[in-house]
């Protein structure tokens, strides 16, 4: 661009010497057209900058991890002016991460039409995709002017691992509280103070079971077949704290995620608790469903990003009271003390401490004897969610 | 450390990427781009003809023009698969070319006779040709002209859009009449204008019929983007358009106001083109210093004066008419006041230079001798003239108006005002040279008292001026002992009465035969290196102005036994004293321009002193009276009445080019002819010649390889040397990744690139590559330190660091120790590798 204008320069000053040199008009003409010409593109360029719109939008809020998400880059220009050589400029970024890489696009820009560009990008970690126009940079006919459009448009999608759901493993030990009073509505149990259901006899029933009062107006023998109670006094944490790695962050994420989706799918409500930058305190909420596992851990996701110098675990120590069970994701080690207060402690609770680190160190732990630890190595979760969930107790 | 510009962060980028605009039809957008070729087309074909003013039916070629771009525009514009069209009908062409090979040649050299004929009027032909059918085969010859033409222009505008070969094809068709100072019409020549612009254009947008598959899309270079030239189709045609449009708006503007305002060239415009150009075919690389000046002072930069006393080095003389001096007096002169400025005392190659230091040391007692009394030569005049006659002397201030002027213009008879300082017998001093003044008689030099003056043997003067009479006809008579003085000696001393003549009857006799030996012009040519200024101007050239009079008539006189010595300066006279020049302060103002610059001769008459003498001839040829001349005189110094001035105009005629004043020899020149006829203008083509050009392409490309070879090396030393710092101030860790980065660029430089390998992998594979530069594991060691100094946080050893940077210097030196010398050139200076 420098050379061009250079050139251009030089070329003003010869048209220049051509006019005193050269005795027809042509001369004066082309002084003169050498001379306005940048002018008017200049002016061009600036018209350009304020009619041209940008936007960009994603297909759809939520993607899994290692998906295509489809991006739409709409470029609107309402002036006569086609720009053959525009330079769009991408920011592209995982917010749990913040390591931000650029995408440089040169493309066409017609006159009086709405385009759209169509890319795709996937993550290979779970978080926030986060895409921003960062500049545009238009140039004019002749390249010698340019502008820098700075739209600041961006578009956010979340990035949640990717389960399959109809796989999941059945869990088998079953986390029973017997004071509940949630039953599963999949599967039976041993509970009599509920019926799950009623079914005709089928020979090998126990007699016990069969409802006689129903059997007689039936004139058919009818079992009782009773419920199971679910637990639902898990609480499960995700404590996440923002290191330069993003492995740690997206296995923790994974973890988090998948002991939820794996309880949810085995009828076993649970707690999460996390903390709420707004209101700056910890909050509870009961997951039951897929959705509201997405959701909340959309909001963790989000809660992530917010900086905080918060320590989730003295207020946790004192939510762990009643409850059968705590899952404790973390990805920082906290000092002794403040661990060995959560989890040395006289409640009945049953606790695991599960960390995800980037490299194993298990000097950390010589003061933890007394806890449930699974020490998960980044990028490494999958072989021990099982372990995880059914070694327990 | 780079290995990618972009850390990465675990999003990937599918090559997966498509633009989508409302459908257009291809046919609508192609026809911008066929209306740009056709304006090349076109404005090429008939800026050519209408500026040679070729005889052909030019019907016929518009319809020539038409047809093949029709033909080659829809040809270039279908499918690949009918370019195979191509080739019939280039055969076609050739076929065709050959059977009417002779028509094409006799119709060549028809359009090149008229060509020819039309730069060179004065000439009749330059191929004979003795053909019936002239205008038919000068068609014929134009259509397989235009026929290639327009292949080209097509291919290059609707094909493979390139301004370049555009621009080189199309250009010598113009630049061949623009050289020559013709001029086309307007209208073609303006449509190749816009033809080039949009050539520009469409090649910036970077369409181009893409030969590959045809898909859209784009193309990736790692994160980079680029939309393949067949989605910029529509905006490079409609980029096209616009700017079609913009430079039509641009052209009628210009056409409005000029016609409305009635623009014409400005007289003070053509006196700058002029200077150029005089300027230009007077520049020497042998006086390069002399020579930029006076191009600097031709375009008006500075305000300086040139100083040359070389004879015969400028083809002609011109007037700026700016004004050199400001004269103010508070009384009229009743006489040509002549200022003296400088007086040359010695003739030697073709220059007047002052006597040696050393001769004048050598008449030291005589000089002390004046300073002791108090009287100079210089006075001489003055105090003789002054007790002879009785006059009245007027205050005159000088005022110059050049920043570098370094003369006294002193007026004879007179009595400078301030410090004064004596050199010589030549030089009078005062205390600056851009102000002073002087009282002045306000009777100066005619016929009469010049007459008296020589035959004053009364005047008995001072006994150091006896003296001085001594050294005057000892030094002021000596003329170089060459073959060409001998032969002028002989020719008009020897073979003549001169040297019985009483001294009057001897400058008679010398202006005799300088007005019949030479005419007076300021156009009189350069005198050639090889020849005597005074032997050239009087035996071979005849032509000349006032430096060649004064210098010759100098030459004759001493020749003659009459001490003499030449003198430049200005003139200011008689006339100048009227009501115009008079002032509110009740003086008399006068502005001396350039045009009143003047060289005359001083003869010394025993005892009395240096009396200036005019030898340049009032009736010259090359003088025409101005009827708009209201200053005209005339001034005799003899009894044959020459003149010293014959008429001056104090502004310049618009149709005389010759003002009648005399120019000192290559001094005092700020340049512009007043030539605006139209006559003049096509004379003075042929003045604008190949040298004018081809001296500014030598100084332009002179210094732009001068600037190119600083600036590299300027670069070169700077790189270079900030790497040295680099590697040996900075700590272990930083110098091991500079080290490690400056191998990596030698690698490069190899032809060892890594595409996106992990480290190791990449120290393994170049080391594989590259047998005689590392040995063993060198290059993987230093990885390891550089990664360890990347990433680790552990320090890194002396040795470590040090290992590191003796490998890079050492991989430089044996990859330098094997090249060629023009890649060792490349190594060094361009890339900076070492």
């Amino acid at each position: 661009m420098i050379i061009t204008k250079i050139f251009y320069f030089i070329l003003i000053i010869i048209s220049i010497l051509f006019y005193f040199l050269y005795i027809g008009d042509l001369s004066l003409y082309l002084m003169i057209f050498i001379i306005s010409l940048p002018v008017l593109l200049g002016i061009i360029i600036l018209i350009a900058k304020f009619k041209i719109k940008f936007d960009i939008s994603a297909a759809s809020p939520t993607s899994v991890k290692n998906e295509k998400c489809k991006f739409t880059l709409s470029i609107k220009n309402k002036t006569i002016f086609p720009f053959s050589n525009s330079l769009i400029k991408i920011e592209y970024k995982n917010k749990l991460s913040g390591i931000k890489n650029y995408m440089d696009i040169y493309v066409p820009i017609h006159p009086l039409t709405e385009e759209k560009l169509n890319f795709y990008l996937s993550s290979d970690y779970c978080g926030i995709l986060n895409i921003k126009i960062q500049s545009v940079k238009i140039y004019d006919f002749i390249k010698l002017f340019s502008c820098k459009i700075k739209p600041n448009i961006n578009t956010d999608i979340y990035i949640l691992p990717n389960i399959d759901f109809d796989n999941i493993s059945h869990i088998s030990k079953v986390l029973n509280d017997d004071n509940n009073d949630i039953y599963s509505k999949i599967k039976s149990g041993d509970d009599p103070s509920e019926i799950f259901e009623l079914k005709s006899y089928i020979p090998g029933d126990k007699i016990n079971r069969i409802h006689w009062n129903l059997s007689f107006k039936r004139n058919k023998f009818i079992t009782k077949y009773y419920s199971q109670p679910v637990n639902s006094s898990i609480i499960v944490v995700l404590d996440l704290i923002k290191i330069n790695s993003i492995y740690s962050i997206d296995t923790a994420i994974e973890l988090f995620y998948n002991i939820s989706a794996q309880m949810i799918k085995n009828q076993i409500t649970f707690e999460i608790c996390y903390f709420n930058p707004q209101s700056q305190e910890i909050e509870f909420i009961n997951i039951s469903d897929i959705d509201t596992l997405i959701e909340i851990t959309i909001l963790l996701m989000n809660n992530f990003i917010v900086d905080y110098n918060y320590s989730i675990i003295n207020d946790i120590g004192k939510a762990c009271i009643n409850k059968s069970e705590l899952f404790f994701i973390t990805n920082k080690y906290e000092n002794n003390y403040n661990i060995i207060k959560l989890f040395d402690n006289n409640y009945s609770t049953e606790k695991s401490l599960i960390f995800v680190s980037d490299t194993f160190s298990k000097s950390k732990f010589k003061y933890l004897e007394n806890l449930t630890i699974a020490e998960i190595p980044a990028g490494k979760f999958n072989e021990n969610i099982e372990k995880i969930l059914n070694d327990k107790g | 450390m780079k290995h990618n510009t972009n850390t990465y962060n675990g999003i990937r980028i599918i090559d997966c990427m498509n633009l989508s605009v409302p459908k257009s039809v291809k046919f609508f957008n192609i026809i911008p781009l066929m209306l740009i070729a056709f304006l090349g087309i076109w404005g090429t074909v008939f800026s050519y003809i209408s500026m040679f003013n070729i005889n052909i039916n030019t019907n016929s070629i518009k319809f020539y023009s038409i047809f093949f771009f029709i033909i080659f525009s829809i040809l270039f514009t279908l499918p690949k698969k009918f370019k195979i069209l191509l080739f019939p009908i280039l055969l076609f062409y050739i076929f065709l070319l050959y059977k009417k090979w002779t028509y094409f040649i006799a119709g060549f050299k028809i359009v090149f006779n008229q060509t020819y004929t039309s730069i060179h009027p004065e000439k009749k032909e330059y191929f004979k040709i003795q053909t019936i059918n002239n205008k038919n085969d000068a068609e014929l010859f134009i259509a397989f002209t235009v026929f290639i033409l327009v292949f080209l222009i097509c291919y290059i505008t609707l094909v493979h859009p390139n301004f370049f070969i555009g621009f080189l094809g199309t250009f010598p068709f113009i630049e061949c009449g623009l050289y020559f100072g013709k001029i086309p019409d307007m209208l073609p020549i303006l449509m190749l204008l816009i033809y080039w612009t949009c050539l520009i254009t469409i090649q910036y947008s970077g369409y181009y019929q893409y030969s590959g598959k045809k898909t859209s899309g784009f193309l990736r270079k790692n994160n980079i983007f680029f939309a393949k030239p067949e989605i910029k189709f529509r905006t490079a045609g409609i980029s096209g358009l616009l700017i079609v449009i913009i430079c039509c708006i641009i052209f009628s503007f210009i056409k409005i106001i000029s016609d409305f305002s009635g623009y014409s060239r400005s007289d003070k415009i053509n006196q700058v083109r002029s200077n150029i150009k005089n300027a230009a075919s007077e520049f020497s690389f042998e006086d390069l210093g002399t020579s930029l000046e006076r191009f600097s002072a031709s375009l008006g930069i500075g305000n300086s004066k040139i100083y040359n006393h070389k004879l015969g080095n400028l083809n002609s003389v011109s007037f700026s008419e700016t004004t050199d001096l400001i004269i103010e007096t508070n009384l009229k002169i009743h006489d040509n006041v002549y200022l003296k400025g400088y007086t040359g005392t010695e003739y030697q190659n073709n220059k007047w230079i002052d006597f040696s230091n050393s001769l004048y040391q050598s008449y030291n007692d005589m000089f002390s001798n004046f300073y002791k009394n108090e009287t100079f030569p210089q006075d001489m005049l003055t105090d003789y003239y002054i007790s002879k006659y009785p006059t009245d002397l007027v205050d005159m201030k000088i005022k110059s108006k050049y920043n570098n002027e370094k003369y006294n213009y002193i007026p004879y008879i007179s009595i400078p005002n301030g410090e004064i300082t004596y050199i010589n017998d030549t030089i009078t001093k005062l205390e600056n040279f851009k102000e002073y003044s002087f009282k002045v008689s306000t009777d100066q030099f005619n016929e009469n008292n010049f007459y008296e003056m020589i035959n004053d043997n009364n005047y008995n003067s001072n006994y150091s001026f006896k003296q001085y009479t001594d050294f005057v006809y000892e030094n002021y008579c000596s003329i170089p002992d060459t073959n060409d003085m001998k032969y002028l000696y002989e020719k008009f001393i020897v073979n003549s009465d001169i040297l019985n003549e009483n001294i009057y009857q001897k400058l008679n006799s010398i202006k005799k035969i300088l007005s019949d030996n030479a005419e007076y012009s300021l156009s009189p040519g350069k005198t050639p290196n090889s020849e005597d200024f005074v032997y050239y101007f009087l035996t071979q050239n005849h032509k000349g102005y006032c430096v060649h009079f004064a210098t010759s008539g100098v030459i004759l006189a001493r020749m003659a036994g009459i001490p003499a010595r030449y003198a430049e300066g200005y003139v200011l006279l008689s006339d100048d004293f009227n009501e115009e020049n008079f002032t509110e302060k009740n003086t008399y103002k006068v502005d001396i321009k350039d045009s009143r610059a003047h060289a005359w001769a001083e003869i010394y008459i025993d005892n009395l002193g240096w009396v200036p003498y005019e030898f340049t001839p009032s009736a010259a040829a090359a003088f025409e009276n101005n009827t708009n001349t209201t200053h005209s005189i005339t001034q005799s110094t003899t009894s044959t009445s020459e003149t010293i001035i014959t008429s001056v105009s104090s502004t310049p005629s618009k149709t005389d080019l010759s003002e009648n004043t005399h120019l000192s020899s290559s001094e005092e020149q700020k340049l512009t002819p007043n030539e605006t006829s139209s006559n003049e203008v096509n004379n003075n083509q042929e003045v604008y010649s190949a040298v004018t050009f081809s001296s500014l392409v030598k100084i332009i490309l002179f210094t732009s390889v001068i600037m190119i070879i600083v600036f590299i090396l300027i670069k070169h030393f700077v790189i270079v040397n900030k790497r040295n710092d680099m590697l040996t101030h900075l700590n272990n860790r930083k110098k091991s990744l500079i080290a490690y980065d400056y191998i990596i660029k030698l690698l490069e430089f190899k032809g060892i690139t890594n595409s996106n390998m992990q480290y190791i992998d990449f120290a393994l594979y170049a080391q594989q590559e590259t047998e005689n530069i590392f040995d063993a594991d060198e290059f993987l060691s230093a990885t390891h330190i550089a990664l360890k100094a990347k990433w680790s946080m552990e320090p890194i050893e002396d040795e470590e660091a040090n290992y590191i940077l003796e490998l890079s210097l050492r991989t430089a030196k044996k990859i330098y120790s094997n090249l060629s010398i023009f890649k060792k050139i490349y190594m060094k200076l361009l890339k900076n590798l070492i």
